[in-house]
């Protein structure tokens, strides 16, 4: 991971480029007529121009980067436990933990729409919070309870928003 | 000008135990709904809108507008403590008052957002009564090459938005302007929506909103114990009102921002969100300290607070005056106006200025329910976001912010793009991206290039208009000003410290 920790923002920079690619493509397939792009088309010079200066500074970065270190004669213990895991160091040791949160998040979103949205909301935060290292009962049971009934009562019945009720359809 | 007796006649009227008790009820509803996440004011206009039918017209616009201006408030509530605006109008607030939050600063910032709002109401609603009518008509004066250089000066602010370097900010803020022209042109063609229905109106701003600053920020919540490890304690009385107080130390601040507020509100279809902006950049550019905006400033706060509640008055203004809503909340109260049998429009100020003055005192009078409302609500918010442990609060949230987005448009696809543009916003932020400029390039790039269209198509390619017109004219200078002078000032400096080095 180490070697590519300095290409991130490149590949931010990357993806906002493919973006654009992809925005152009897309747009091109409707397009009527040249009014439809005369604000777009500087927009997308603009990503262009400053992609460009971003890719260019973060080279150099780099380049300075690997000069200091050459020149350096004394590496720190600090510094030589950062380059065993660079990639963490950037993402903070989080990242297994953001991994799962955005999975759970997504399982939230899927298990809504296949289960209904009072299975999932009674569920899944159970689950987030074993994972965040919950053990006591008393928030694992009632956080959930009392978060579905204060939604499914709130914005279900008197604001009259259609959950997906999944499996429920015909009960709730 | 003030109409003395039918003002007197409607100031009695309002002191009537059930209209008092429409504004209890009306302020406290908006800003509970202002502060979820994914609620926005009009929705909280829309929902208690069944219940304005089984009053009289008076009471009912009472209700209706009380339920606004709480509304206009309650999104800096969420924006402070959890970084979430509940409202698009809150994202301005968000940037300084969630930084004060973690500086362990949050009554200090609730404070001065709850000061920031009752002045910024009150002002707003004395200038209505006073001047409604030239005010309306002042506002419709901005065509759309004014409100496409309104625009254009809200979006200058990316130029100190900056990340980790200058380019890194400006790359963000024109990526999200690009993300706010997806949808369906002015003039009808589809542009960047990849076959999702869904962003055929537009890239929806508030998932936006909520994946860009909230979602991201949850994933940093992770690795701590309490929403701020600094020490932040649950927001007093005491200290809230010292926020409060402070506000008032800000004479100049409070009067601009007003004025940016009122006339932006007043102009037909712009809205809270691009008058706290411009609030901020303004306060921003004119502060003698530019360099803590966006670390904690409190003029960072005070700014769009007061320009956003300012919004409503001036949105009001040109409802009653000349029938034309300003906002979507507007339009849902002016059609509820309508099911009352009144018809908007400059009859209304002819026919009915009782009924126009009695909205006016009742949100006068709401204003004050407003303060005692954002202390005791700002302090059990605080209460419970900062004394639970965010392995209980991140779930809490996570839930709220996708149920609230699901809300908006009864849209899985919605919440799904509220996840994705979460995840961006956290790698954005790690790799020295400033989230805030997308966000800021979303809520005006739409604006700004829809409006730009429609210059082009009715001054037929004549771009000369931007110079030609005074108020256009006017806006050139002061964008021009705002994105060159610090890159301008920086040069000058550097210049001289190399001179002076050189000299050495």
């Amino acid at each position: 991971m180490k070697k590519y920790r300095w290409m991130l923002p490149i590949a931010v920079t990357l993806l906002f480029l493919i973006f654009t690619a992809l925005y152009l493509i897309d747009t091109r397939r409707y397009l009527t007529n040249t009014q439809t792009m005369l604000f777009v088309w500087p927009v997308i010079g603009m990503i262009v121009i400053f992609s460009v200066f971003v890719l260019l500074q973060e080279v150099k970065k780099h380049k300075q980067k690997l000069e200091e270190l050459q020149n350096s004669t004394v590496v720190s213990k600090e510094k030589a436990d950062g380059a065993t895991n660079e990639f963490l160091l950037l993402f903070g040791k989080n990242v297994p933990v953001f991994m799962i949160v955005i999975g759970v998040a997504a399982l939230y979103i899927i298990a809504m729409e296949t289960l209904g949205f009072i299975i999932a909301t009674l569920c899944i935060p159970i689950l987030w919070m074993l994972l965040f290292g919950v053990r006591d009962w008393k928030p694992l049971v009632l956080v959930p309870i009392v978060l579905t009934a204060a939604l499914y009562i709130g914005l279900g019945r008197l604001l009259l928003i259609p959950f997906p009720q999944g499996i429920l359809t015909g009960i709730f | 000008m003030l109409n003395t007796e039918i003002f007197m006649s409607a100031l009695g009227e309002i002191f009537a135990w059930s209209n008092l008790l429409l504004i209890l009820v009306g302020v406290p509803y908006g800003i509970i709904c202002g502060a979820l996440p994914g609620f926005s004011a009009t929705m909280a206009v829309a929902v208690i809108l069944p219940v304005s039918f089984y009053l009289d017209s008076t009471p009912a616009l009472i209700l209706l507008a009380c339920t606004y201006a709480g509304a206009s408030y309650g999104g800096s509530i969420s924006a402070i403590l959890i970084n979430t605006p509940g409202t698009p109008e809150a994202a301005a607030t968000a940037i300084d008052g969630y930084a004060m939050a973690q500086q362990g600063r949050a009554s200090e910032a609730l404070g001065a957002s709850n000061g920031a709002s009752f002045i910024g109401g009150l002002l707003s609603y004395i200038a209505m009564i006073f001047l409604m009518y030239p005010l309306a008509k002042f506002a419709l004066l901005f065509g759309s090459a004014e409100l496409f250089l309104l625009a254009l000066f809200g979006l200058s602010i990316i130029a100190y938005l900056r990340g980790e370097t200058l380019a890194k900010g400006y790359l963000a803020g024109v990526f999200g302007i690009l993300l706010g022209t997806i949808g369906t042109s002015v003039n009808g063609a589809l542009r960047g929506t990849f076959g999702v229905l869904e962003l055929m109106n537009g890239m929806p701003t508030i998932p936006v909103l909520i994946g860009m600053l909230a979602f991201s920020e949850l994933f940093f919540m992770v690795g701590q114990d309490y929403v701020s490890d600094s020490g932040a304690s649950v927001a007093g009385f005491k200290a809230q009102w010292a926020g409060i107080c402070k506000v008032f130390t800000r004479p100049l601040l409070i009067i601009k921002s007003t004025i940016i507020g009122t006339i932006v509100g007043a102009i037909p279809a712009v809205g809270g969100s691009v008058a706290s902006f411009v609030a901020y950049n303004e306060a921003k550019r004119t502060s003698a300290e530019k360099d803590n905006f966006g670390k904690g400033a409190f003029d960072g706060v005070v700014a769009p607070e007061v320009a956003n509640n300012a919004c409503s008055g001036g949105a009001l203004a040109t409802m009653f005056a000349l029938g034309i809503p300003g906002s979507s909340t507007t339009a849902v109260i002016m059609g509820a106006m309508m099911l009352q049998g009144m018809s908007p429009g400059p009859r209304v100020l002819v026919d009915q200025l009782d009924l126009v003055y009695a909205v006016l005192i009742s949100l006068l009078l709401g204003q004050f329910v407003l303060v005692l409302g954002g202390l005791f609500f700002s302090y059990l918010t605080s209460k419970f976001v900062l004394s639970i442990k965010t392995s209980v609060l991140i779930p809490v949230i996570m839930v709220l912010a996708i149920c609230g987005t699901f809300s908006i448009n009864n849209s899985i696809t919605e919440v799904w793009i509220m996840l994705i543009v979460g995840v961006l916003s956290w790698v954005m932020r790690k790799t020295g991206f400033p989230p805030i400029a997308t966000v800021l390039g979303v809520i005006l790039g739409g604006m700004a290039d829809n409006e730009f269209i429609r210059t082009y198509i009715r001054f037929q390619g004549d771009f000369s208009v931007f110079f030609t017109r005074p108020l256009c004219f006017a806006l050139v200078l002061i964008i021009f000003f705002t994105v060159f002078s610090k890159p301008l000032f920086e040069f000058i400096q550097k210049k001289r410290a190399d001179k002076a080095k050189a000299a050495d």
